[in-house]
């Protein structure tokens, strides 16, 4: 016995059913993926075309998390002013929202009679139904994890280091580069992964605001829904495919996460 | 340097000014609360004040009635606190190079000049550290250096050695004096001995004011409030200035020796050490003695010693002779103790300046 574990009998149970609920559907899953088939169903042009394309979509996305959501994070976390509550309830709306109501948001934004989508399309730039759509898509959906996950970090190293900094001559912006982001690097990391899997299981927002055209709108997970009716091999393999991609990716930001200074040592 | 600062902070309650003169180190005593750090963070620039104006060699730090403000990075003006806080993810040598780098010098330069610093607080081994390797007293040494290879114009050191354990801080507190010797330095602390090992002259706030100011040894020698008093260890009295020592407000008149010259019938402050005072349960038979009744209001064990505090006065007695007297809570005692012990000066209402 490893010392007193305290749990009681029928919590155990309970947790043990609520992983099973997790485990099994994955386990059906992957009992019925055609493994004969298995590499012709995810290396047809479709499958390969919906591929790179979610590959593609998903960095671009992730990028535009980091190059916003960073400063929205540093202003969440350290600036104060008023409606401060109220914008970062806004910032983390994405997350609780149906996608299918981002994508109509987002349509009557960027549509072709969008908001801006009209002032565009004077310029010639069309966005709805093409690529940047997808990537826009994915990002809405995206942003709030990485928002969501610096801004704690940024909490939790706090301003000390900072203000040592700037009594040592170091400027805002070098105390950025040389102090603040270094120490959040391991949550900054781990936010850019998780956004980049939620980029890349993006759906609802994706179909209403891209449609799912081959090649140009149609990510892995509309490719999967597609092939669901046709061809449920393909359909299963594809799934199987961002099973691994999504566990590699939670391993890997549970590994950033856990590393870094924000868990212990850093008052000295 | 010379620094001139007057700053209030209301909802701290903080409303002080005072000057720091070239190459002088000042200590800032006080109890918690009394708006040290408020003091210390307003110098720097971490915090702003509602009104107020200082300024460094001439160059404004803030002036509210100006509306101007310098940002702490411009100021010249490094601080060093309890905890070193030295970057986590950068080496020793990139801690103490972040200054110098800051300032523009180039990456070779700056580890070069690091390299003096950290030779300079005898660390120089320790350049390829983690700070995650380096002990409590080894990161502070390190903090000295980063903070002295920004090249400031003014330090801060806020209690710099009370996280350190007891058997480090001497080393640190020799380097400390080495560094500041020629320096203009603000340090606040709450230990006496820092005060008299690094400080040219002291502040005692309380409440966000200045109480008490003067060269270490006089204020602290010499208190005149009783929170300097329970500093320097010594039992302050107060009354009126007679001829051969002090009328105590109890109308109990002390023999002692004057320090400084008070004339007779104007306010006086006295002190004497516990260690010097008597304690007995009926009245001393020696009539050169001062006496004083008294009742036990506490009783503190000092190491070999047992320190006896009643309200006017304090006692150190053996602990064998504070069982043989059965001391305890509400005891009434006589104290005693010679005229040569009470030391007799001005009190707070005489402003040192004014004493000589």
């Amino acid at each position: 016995m490893a010392g007193f574990g305290g749990i009681p009998r029928w919590v155990a149970a309970l947790a043990a059913l609520g992983a099973l609920f997790v485990v099994l559907p994955l386990a059906a899953m992957i009992a019925r993926v055609n493994w004969a088939e298995f590499v012709p169903l995810i290396t047809s042009e479709s499958s390969v075309a919906a591929l790179l394309l979610s590959l593609r979509t998903s960095l671009a996305a992730t990028a535009l998390c980091v190059v916003f959501g960073v400063p929205m994070a540093l202003v969440l976390a350290r600036a104060r002013f008023r409606g401060q509550k109220v914008l970062r309830a806004l910032v983390l709306l994405p997350l609780v929202l149906p996608p299918v109501v981002g994508g109509i948001a987002l349509l009557y934004t960027f549509g072709r009679r969008g908001l801006i989508g009209q002032s565009l399309e004077v310029l010639g730039v069309t966005i709805a139904f093409s690529t940047t759509a997808v990537v826009l898509a994915q990002t809405f959906v995206a942003l709030p994890f990485l928002v969501l996950s610096l801004e704690g970090a940024l909490r939790t190293v706090g301003t000390r280091y900072e203000a040592v900094g700037a009594t040592l001559g170091a400027g805002p912006t070098t105390v950025l580069r040389r102090i603040t982001l270094p120490l959040v690097f391991p949550a900054l990391l781990s936010g850019a992964v998780l956004s980049f899997a939620r980029a890349l299981g993006e759906f609802g927002a994706t179909l209403t605001f891209a449609g799912s055209l081959q090649g140009t709108t149609r990510t892995l997970p509309l490719e999967i829904y597609l092939q669901r009716e046709t061809s449920p091999d393909t359909a299963v393999a594809l799934s199987l495919v961002l099973v691994v991609v999504a566990v590699i990716v939670v391993g890997f930001a549970h590994q950033a996460g856990s590393s870094g200074y924000l868990r212990g040592g850093a008052s000295r | 340097m010379t620094l001139s600062f007057d700053a209030r902070v209301a909802d701290r309650g903080f409303d002080l000014s005072f000057d720091v003169a070239p190459g002088e180190t000042v200590a800032v005593l006080g109890p918690n609360g009394a708006g040290k750090s408020t003091l210390l963070n307003l110098v720097a620039g971490l915090v702003r004040p509602d009104a107020g104006r200082a300024t460094l060699d001439g160059e404004v730090l803030f002036d509210t009635a100006a509306g101007a403000f310098a940002a702490p990075h411009i100021r010249g003006i490094s601080m060093l606190a309890q905890d070193a806080l030295l970057f986590p993810h950068l080496s020793v040598l990139e801690n103490v190079a972040f200054g110098p780098r800051s300032a523009g010098v180039r990456a070779s330069a700056a580890r070069s000049a690091a390299r003096d610093w950290l030779a300079e607080v005898d660390a120089l081994d320790l350049a390829d550290r983690r700070p995650a390797q380096l002990s409590g007293g080894q990161a502070q040494r390190i903090a000295v250096a980063r903070a002295l290879a920004s090249e400031p114009r003014l330090l801060l050191l806020d209690e710099p050695m009370a996280a350190l354990d007891v058997s480090v801080a001497p080393a640190i507190r020799r380097m400390l004096r080495r560094v500041l010797e020629d320096r203009a330095a603000i340090v606040v602390t709450h230990d006496i001995l820092d005060a008299f090992t690094l400080a040219d002259r002291v502040l005692v706030l309380a409440d966000g004011a200045i109480v008490d100011e003067g060269a270490t040894r006089e204020v602290l020698e010499r208190p005149r409030i009783r929170f300097t008093a329970g500093l320097a260890g010594l039992s302050l009295l107060t009354g009126v200035r007679t001829a051969s020592g002090l009328l105590g407000g109890d109308g109990v008149e002390l023999r002692g020796v004057a320090v400084e010259p008070v004339s007779v019938g104007a306010p006086a402050a006295a002190s004497v050490r516990p260690s010097a005072v008597e304690v007995s349960l009926t009245a001393p038979a020696d009539g050169t003695l001062n006496r004083l009744r008294g009742t036990v209001r506490d009783l503190e064990p000092r190491g070999d010693l047992v320190r006896v505090r009643a309200e006017a006065l304090s006692a150190d007695v053996t602990p064998a002779r504070a069982a043989e007297l059965d001391l305890a809570d509400g005891t009434p005692v006589w104290f005693a103790f010679p005229p040569g012990a009470l030391s007799v000066y001005g009190d707070v209402s005489t402003p040192p300046s004014l004493v000589e």
